[in-house]
């Protein structure tokens, strides 16, 4: 006990500059994600053919280690915070961009088509049909995407980007457990935390109508 | 109103899915399209929202070629209620009412009103506004999706099969109450079924399709009168045919084949003589091959019997007729529009085969509500 007390002494406020810089990482990556992938997975319902060869791609990207990504990225962008988001984001886009896609695709066809004979025009459709119903499986996406990105996050710190990783690369490097805990530890809570949080968010956005079906069922 | 001008839709591959249509339809018409699945009923539906385009021909709503039109503009325009009712399940029932309206970028009070005022229309409360349509009753969800199509007041609605997913006894009086919604707010309909029972209870005009093509346009009673051709008559069905005879009959089948008559050269006493005997206060004047002449009654008799004494001058030869293969229907509504006591029924040529007085109406209306008797014996 009194080992923590020493460290949190010691390295307190270093440690919440860390936590801070790490959600800072994770949370603009997956920003970034959510604006790229939410709008393209829409297109892409509207090309199925062009859908399966993006998912393909991205289907391998994803599988590429991330330590290489990152490592491949320090020629192209340098060293620091920009490449580690960069990185990050590629990783975000996938889970999100995927549930986008079939959220969008199983919206039932007949209120699609209801909405075209009432006159909706393809944007109205987007915005009053199709992103509603959809919203609870986007929402699932841009979760577990995030939560993901937030464990990810601490490889960052392997190329500058600095963040919670910082400490378990350290206490890696010179033997010392208390820093792997220090680092491991809180990335965990805020994993906990973002996921929580988004879960709220989730249930906010989701129409009313739908929650109460959700209920009823 | 909506008028199809040599209209055919041909798919990729050359598919004709509807083949060289020519059709007109008036204002305030119910029309329903109706065949085998795969006929041509909805596309030829569809292609009047433009959701499917015609490849040849055009379609004119009151003498404006869509074609001409934006397709979103026209659509707002004209009501549709699918089959799977398709209201949106994240709106609530005001939402889904007013959605047209909102399209149209009406104020949201005017809105509000509106879907109350609509919902009044089919007995359904205000508190459903705030409610959210998996709440509701298929039948009321229905209800809803029709409320829907008429919300901006669209004088044409396009309907595909919407009553088709409920159940009978939800569905019959979902028929019943649109029917009646129709008729008071003169709606135009197009209605796509492939219910036979449907069609003949809410059509004002039934138009029947097989590959794409028309097989037959008309009324109800026309269609189960004179069937276009055996096609026709086996989707009708000879039950259905059977059915609908006591209320298509014939003049013929009621009238009172021996009404009482005399002949222009008798003298007024025998004339007075005869409708004593008879006990009747008219009779209808006959020339020698029993053509019409005229009747004479008794009030005649007494006005004339001093100046005239043949029945040839006293006569009265403009009266009613009608033939004998003349509908029921029409010849009950003349008699007791014009509160006439009989009708007598003449043959193509004019001359008398019968008469149909009230007691054959009674015999109707008797027949109608105990519907046992068979009218032959009594009249």
């Amino acid at each position: 006990m009194d080992m923590f007390m020493n460290f949190f002494s010691q390295y307190g406020t270093e440690m919440l500059f860390k936590t801070w810089e790490h959600l800072y990482i994770s949370f603009i990556a997956a920003l970034l994600g959510i604006v790229v992938a939410v709008p393209l997975g829409i297109a892409l319902t509207r090309t199925p053919k062009m859908a399966d060869a993006v998912m393909g791609v991205l289907g391998i990207v994803q599988t590429f280690p991330s330590f290489a990504i990152l490592a491949f990225f320090i020629p192209l962008f340098g060293v620091g915070k920009v490449p580690a988001i960069i990185a990050l984001f590629f990783y975000s886009v996938l889970p999100i961009l995927r549930n986008t896609y079939t959220g969008v695709k199983d919206v039932n066809s007949s209120l699609l088509e209801a909405g075209r004979g009432m006159g909706m025009t393809g944007w109205e459709r987007i915005w009053y049909v199709e992103v509603p119903l959809a919203i609870p499986v986007i929402m699932a996406g841009i979760r577990l995407s995030t939560v993901y990105l937030i464990g990810w996050a601490t490889l960052a710190s392997y190329i500058g980007a600095g963040g919670l990783g910082d400490y378990i690369f350290s206490g890696l490097n010179l033997y010392q457990p208390e820093f792997i805990i220090a680092g491991a530890i809180p990335v965990t809570i805020l994993a906990l935390l973002m996921d929580l949080v988004l879960g709220k968010v989730e249930n906010w956005v989701t129409p009313n109508g739908m929650k109460k079906m959700k209920e009823a069922a | 109103m909506l008028k199809f001008d040599h209209v055919s839709k041909i798919y990729k591959g050359g598919k004709r899915a509807v083949t060289d249509l020519c059709l007109e339809f008036d204002k305030g018409e119910f029309i329903v399209f109706i065949g085998p699945s795969g006929c041509g009923k909805t596309t030829t539906m569809k292609m009047i929202n433009r959701l499917i385009e015609p490849s040849e021909g055009k379609i004119y709503i009151d003498g404006k070629d869509i074609m001409q039109q934006d397709p979103v503009r026209l659509r707002r325009e004209i009501g549709y209620v699918i089959q799977q009712i398709g209201l949106f399940p994240h709106m609530t029932i005001q939402e889904n009412i007013s959605l047209v309206p909102k399209l149209l970028k009406w104020p949201e009070e005017k809105r509000k009103n509106r879907a109350k005022e609509l919902l009044s229309l089919v007995d359904m409360t205000p508190d459903y506004l705030n409610r959210y349509p998996h709440e509701l009753s298929g039948g009321q969800q229905q209800r809803i999706g029709v409320l829907r199509a008429l919300a901006a007041d669209q004088p044409l609605i396009l309907m595909d099969e919407p009553f088709g997913a409920l159940d009978p006894i939800t569905r019959d009086s979902l028929q019943d109450e649109f029917k009646k919604l129709q008729k008071k707010l003169g709606k135009t309909i197009v209605f796509v079924t492939h219910d036979m029972d449907e069609a003949l209870k809410l059509a004002d005009k039934i138009v029947i399709l097989r590959d794409g093509q028309l097989v037959q346009c008309g009324t109800p009673d026309e269609i189960l009168l004179n069937p276009a051709d055996e096609f026709v008559e086996e989707f009708i069905g000879k039950e259905r045919l059977v059915q609908a005879r006591p209320n298509i009959q014939t003049v013929k089948q009621i009238m009172n084949p021996n009404p009482i008559t005399i002949s222009r050269d008798r003298s007024l006493s025998e004339a007075i003589q005869l409708m004593k005997h008879h006990r009747v206060d008219s009779l209808l004047v006959v020339g020698e091959k029993r053509e019409l002449k005229g009747y004479i009654d008794v009030e005649m008799i007494d006005q004339k019997r001093k100046k005239a004494s043949f029945v040839a001058d006293a006569l009265e030869p403009e009266m009613f007729t009608v033939g004998q293969d003349t509908l029921v229907r029409d010849t009950v509504r003349k008699i007791l529009k014009k509160g006439m006591k009989y009708v007598p029924v003449v043959d193509d040529s004019n001359h008398l085969v019968g008469i149909v007085t009230r007691a054959s109406l009674v015999d109707i209306v008797y027949d109608s509500i105990w519907g046992e008797d068979d009218l032959s014996q009594s009249v």
